[in-house]
């Protein structure tokens, strides 16, 4: 890889992230499960901080946080799949859970690891100058992969979110759909930790897809509105943060709800300026 | 697939059903051949849509055997030749942001094939289907913005766009107005003869069905009638539903 500077290097995985995220979102949104998203985050910052206990205390063993982090909420993800067939009404349940227990452990391992607490506060909000070049590694492979699955497979993602019978009976095989949500949801989470952070990939993934539903009035237009609208909030996010030295999740995340916030605003204008010129 | 052999569209063989200890189908052999249009009845909770789901593989039976085009469940694999409108589209997220256009294109999913994408006669095809079932003017309507019985049209479109050789419906016209279900039924016998579509239909507006369909079957956990629309007779309905059934209009018309 080229010579990057960290600010060129942080708003390359942050566009990455900004496209991937959102388009989670959608799906998630329509699926009612954006809370899997949440407790997803906090079993891989266990992964994240598994390894960097391994890398800090067992030097001989080449681990990078991120693909710990990636194992784990993939094991997460298919952990709470199985839950949410077998027992529907136990996700509930399960994902607080999941969500408590993650971060505990993830709390021990940290304290344990000899620069746990520094690296954690990273992984906890996100910060775009310590995306280093094996982070934009990890961020470019999982965004290549993410995206050609996403292309491959969205017709379906897309049924099975919208009607599981339907999608069933149209031939689709519900299992494997069901494992590639699981999939890219850990994909997606475990690239985003860097930039956004684990208690903010939630609201970045939700956040764009909850105005965009404001705004679209159809699938299509959802999926580009939420995605115009990550964008947005990303470069917002990650320049701003980088020149006021502010947590880079943080920045994100306050861009994204800003932009809620005025699409909730405009939107009651909006429909009476509209209606009024109906009238006339 | 060779078509012409199969007159078999649909086989259920010895079927056993039970929810916790509760029989809800015991023992039911019904099959659906090349041609018939046969309405299910049954009064409520007698087992109508579960036998259905077993029918489509999206529920697993206790005992007993499907095949549909003689070929067993398991190993079935064109879909694209059976088209099901669920009760109620229970099954549905109505909060998805989704156009009628958008709906009505699922149905084609299967015949279009990874990363591709729906071509000029796809587009053409979700015309025409929707102008079948009068919602074309609806086309770019978000469908959780429209009237019950208008959502009903749109997933009759979905099932009816990939031209399947049989379709199912269960109960698709509950709040559907009169005007509209009756020509929701010539549509359908107009399929049924023309297209040799083959139909399965559930329902409870028994007076009506019996006018178009060309079999019937009745359903209270076993099947109690299963024969030509012809020879189904109102004691039949008595039997089933107890003596103070109201039985409508009661001519059987055209074929059969
Ligand atoms: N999800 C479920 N959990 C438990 N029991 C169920 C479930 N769905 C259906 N049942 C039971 O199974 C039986 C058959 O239900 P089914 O839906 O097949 O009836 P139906 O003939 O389609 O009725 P309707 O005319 O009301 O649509 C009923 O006794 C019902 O209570
Ligand atoms: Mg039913």
């Amino acid at each position: 890889m080229m010579e990057l500077t960290f600010l060129e290097r942080g708003i390359i995985a942050a566009l990455c992230i900004g496209l991937i995220a959102p388009l989670m979102g959608t799906l998630l949104a329509v699926r009612r499960s954006s809370i899997i998203a949440d407790s997803l985050s906090h079993v891989t910052l266990t992964g994240i901080s598994a390894g960097v206990l391994i890398g800090g205390t067992m030097q001989f063993i080449p681990v990078h946080p991120l693909y710990t982090g990636f194992a784990f909420s993939l094991a997460g993800s298919l952990f709470i799949e199985k839950l949410r067939q077998e027992y529907a009404s136990f996700q509930e349940l399960a994902a607080p859970i999941i969500l408590s227990a993650g971060i505990g452990l993830s709390a021990v391992f940290m304290s344990l690891a000899p620069s746990g607490q520094n690296e954690w506060y990273d992984y906890l909000f996100g910060s775009v100058v310590s995306v280093g070049k094996g982070d934009l590694l990890f961020i470019l492979i999982t965004f290549i992969v993410s995206g050609l699955l996403f292309g491959l497979f969205f017709k379906e993602l897309v049924f099975v979110s919208f009607d599981q019978e339907g999608a069933a009976v149209s031939g689709i095989k519900m299992k494997t759909i069901n494992f590639l949500f699981s999939f890219l949801t850990a994909l997606v989470i475990s690239m985003s930790m860097k930039v956004v952070g684990i208690l903010l990939v939630g609201a970045l993934i939700s956040l764009p897809a909850a105005a965009a539903l404001q705004l679209a009035s159809s699938f299509r237009a959802l999926v580009l509105w939420s995605i115009v609208i990550g964008e947005a909030a990303v470069l917002t996010g990650v320049i701003s943060s980088y020149h006021l030295s502010l947590a880079t999740g943080g920045s994100i995340v306050v861009s994204a709800a800003l932009i809620l916030g005025a699409v909730l605003a405009w939107k009651p204008v909006s429909a009476r300026i509209f209606s009024r010129r109906n009238q006339l | 697939m060779d078509d012409n052999h199969i007159s078999t569209m649909v086989n259920m063989n010895n079927i056993t059903f039970q929810r916790g200890n509760q029989t809800i189908l015991s023992s039911i052999d019904l099959s659906v051949h090349k041609g018939e249009f046969l309405g299910l009845v049954g009064p409520n909770g007698s087992g109508k849509s579960t036998l259905i789901k077993i029918m489509l593989g999206l529920l697993q039976p206790d005992a007993g055997t499907v095949s549909l085009f003689e070929q067993p469940l398991t190993t079935f694999k064109h879909w694209e030749r059976i088209g099901y409108v669920p009760q109620k589209a229970a099954s549905v997220n109505l909060g998805f942001p989704a156009t009628v256009y958008e709906v009505v294109s699922m149905g084609l999913f299967s015949k279009v094939g990874l990363f591709r994408f729906l071509n000029r006669h796809h587009k053409k095809k979700i015309d025409e289907t929707l102008q079948q079932v009068g919602m074309l003017e609806y086309k770019h309507r978000n469908i959780g913005e429209l009237s019950g019985g208008q959502q009903q049209r749109v997933f009759i479109a979905r099932a009816l766009v990939s031209e399947p050789d049989v379709l199912i419906l269960d109960e698709p016209t509950v709040g559907v107005d009169a005007a509209t279900v009756q020509r929701f039924y010539q549509l359908l016998s107009r399929l049924n003869e023309e297209e040799n579509l083959t139909l399965l239909l559930v329902t409870h507006d028994v007076g009506v069905m019996t006018k178009y369909v060309s079999h019937v079957a009745c359903l209270q956990q076993t099947l109690h009638f299963h024969g030509s629309a012809g020879d189904f007779e109102e004691s039949d309905l008595i039997s089933m539903y107890g003596e103070n059934v109201e039985i409508l209009s009661h001519q059987h018309g055209g074929h059969s």
